[in-house]
């Protein structure tokens, strides 16, 4: 198990202080895309200034990959 | 007033002495269970009913792919369903949460006492309605309320269940559920539970530590869950003028 962190930036950069672990990186990219469906359904109005991004980091805190929703 | 069944059930009836000696002995030979000790799993056929006692338990079904859904968490005092001995096989599974205690009632027992006591059986079947309309209150949850919402309300009313059975000490109580778990309680992922916690703690509202919860703001959790307590019925006993 590897620790990974999930920031959401919208108007507002929320960063994930305390991160999740999960089997593979694999399995990071399939629960970032399930989450940003969750905020997607559970908080529509983060999309409100346009533009919703989910960026993924890896246990040293290195990029590994990110989701943005627009809208336009 | 220690067993802890005689508290639940006691919401529901005002016992005999008589009515609470038999409770006492139904709890009286209770073994210990480690954290994931699976009690009953799905498609076994039990000869007992159990009771917990300390610690927790959850309700479970496992689906063909290995995805979970946990269906109840059975704290101090409740009863893992008193009808498992009447299906013919058990269509969920119940495990421990933590480490727990909990007692084992044969059910040719559990039988005879409800015969002989129909204060018991009344208390029992009241018991069954809560359990019921804690289950309809749990799929309004997943179904309709947002991640923020569910997850305040799932605390606020097991701070209320915990409280009615002694085990909250003001605001604070012990909450032996993994994230992962959790996810599978309120169907999130558990990245989305782990940062809707991070955002309650940075609001002041609760702290998760070492599987304890610290509600910080009791009336803000209410109020962000609007949370109805009608369905826990936490007072049943009949008023003087229902008896007589």
């Amino acid at each position: 198990m590897k620790r990974y962190f999930f920031d959401v930036t919208d108007g507002f950069h929320d960063q994930d202080e305390k991160g999740v672990e999960l089997a593979d990186d694999r399995a990071a990219q399939i629960e970032a895309i399930r989450f940003a469906g969750e905020v997607l359904r559970h908080e529509p109005d983060r999309l409100e200034d346009g533009r919703l991004s989910i960026q993924v980091f890896d246990a040293e805190h290195e990029p590994l990959f990110s989701i943005t929703v627009t809208l336009s | 007033m220690r067993n802890p069944l005689t508290r639940k059930l006691g919401a529901f009836c005002d016992f005999s002495t008589e009515e609470k000696a038999v409770l006492d002995a139904l709890c009286a030979d209770t073994r210990t269970g480690k954290a994931g000790e699976i009690l009953i799993e799905e498609g076994d056929r039990p000869d007992d009913v159990f009771l917990l006692v300390e610690g927790w338990g959850y309700r479970y079904k496992h689906l063909p792919d290995g995805e979970r859904q946990i269906l109840a968490y059975l704290l101090p005092g409740d009863l893992c369903d008193i009808h498992i001995f009447i299906l013919k096989e058990m269509d969920h599974g119940i495990a421990l949460l933590g480490d727990a205690r909990f007692a084992k009632i044969h059910k040719d027992e559990m039988r005879s006492t409800m015969r002989a006591h129909p204060g018991v059986l009344e208390a029992l079947f009241w018991a069954t309605l809560v359990d019921e309309a804690v289950l309809r209150e749990w799929l309004v949850n997943v179904g309709q309320r947002p991640a923020y919402e569910r997850i305040a309300h799932l605390f606020y009313e097991l701070w209320l269940r915990l409280r009615e059975v002694g085990e909250v000490e003001d605001h604070e109580f012990t909450f032996p559920v993994t994230q992962a778990q959790l996810a599978d309680t309120v169907g999130l992922t558990p990245v989305h539970v782990n940062r809707t916690l991070q955002r309650m703690r940075q609001e002041g509202l609760i702290t998760l530590e070492n599987r304890r919860i610290v509600i910080h703001d009791i009336a803000a959790l209410e109020k962000i869950s609007q949370f109805d307590a009608k369905y826990l019925h936490l007072d049943r006993r009949p008023s003087k003028h229902e008896t007589s």
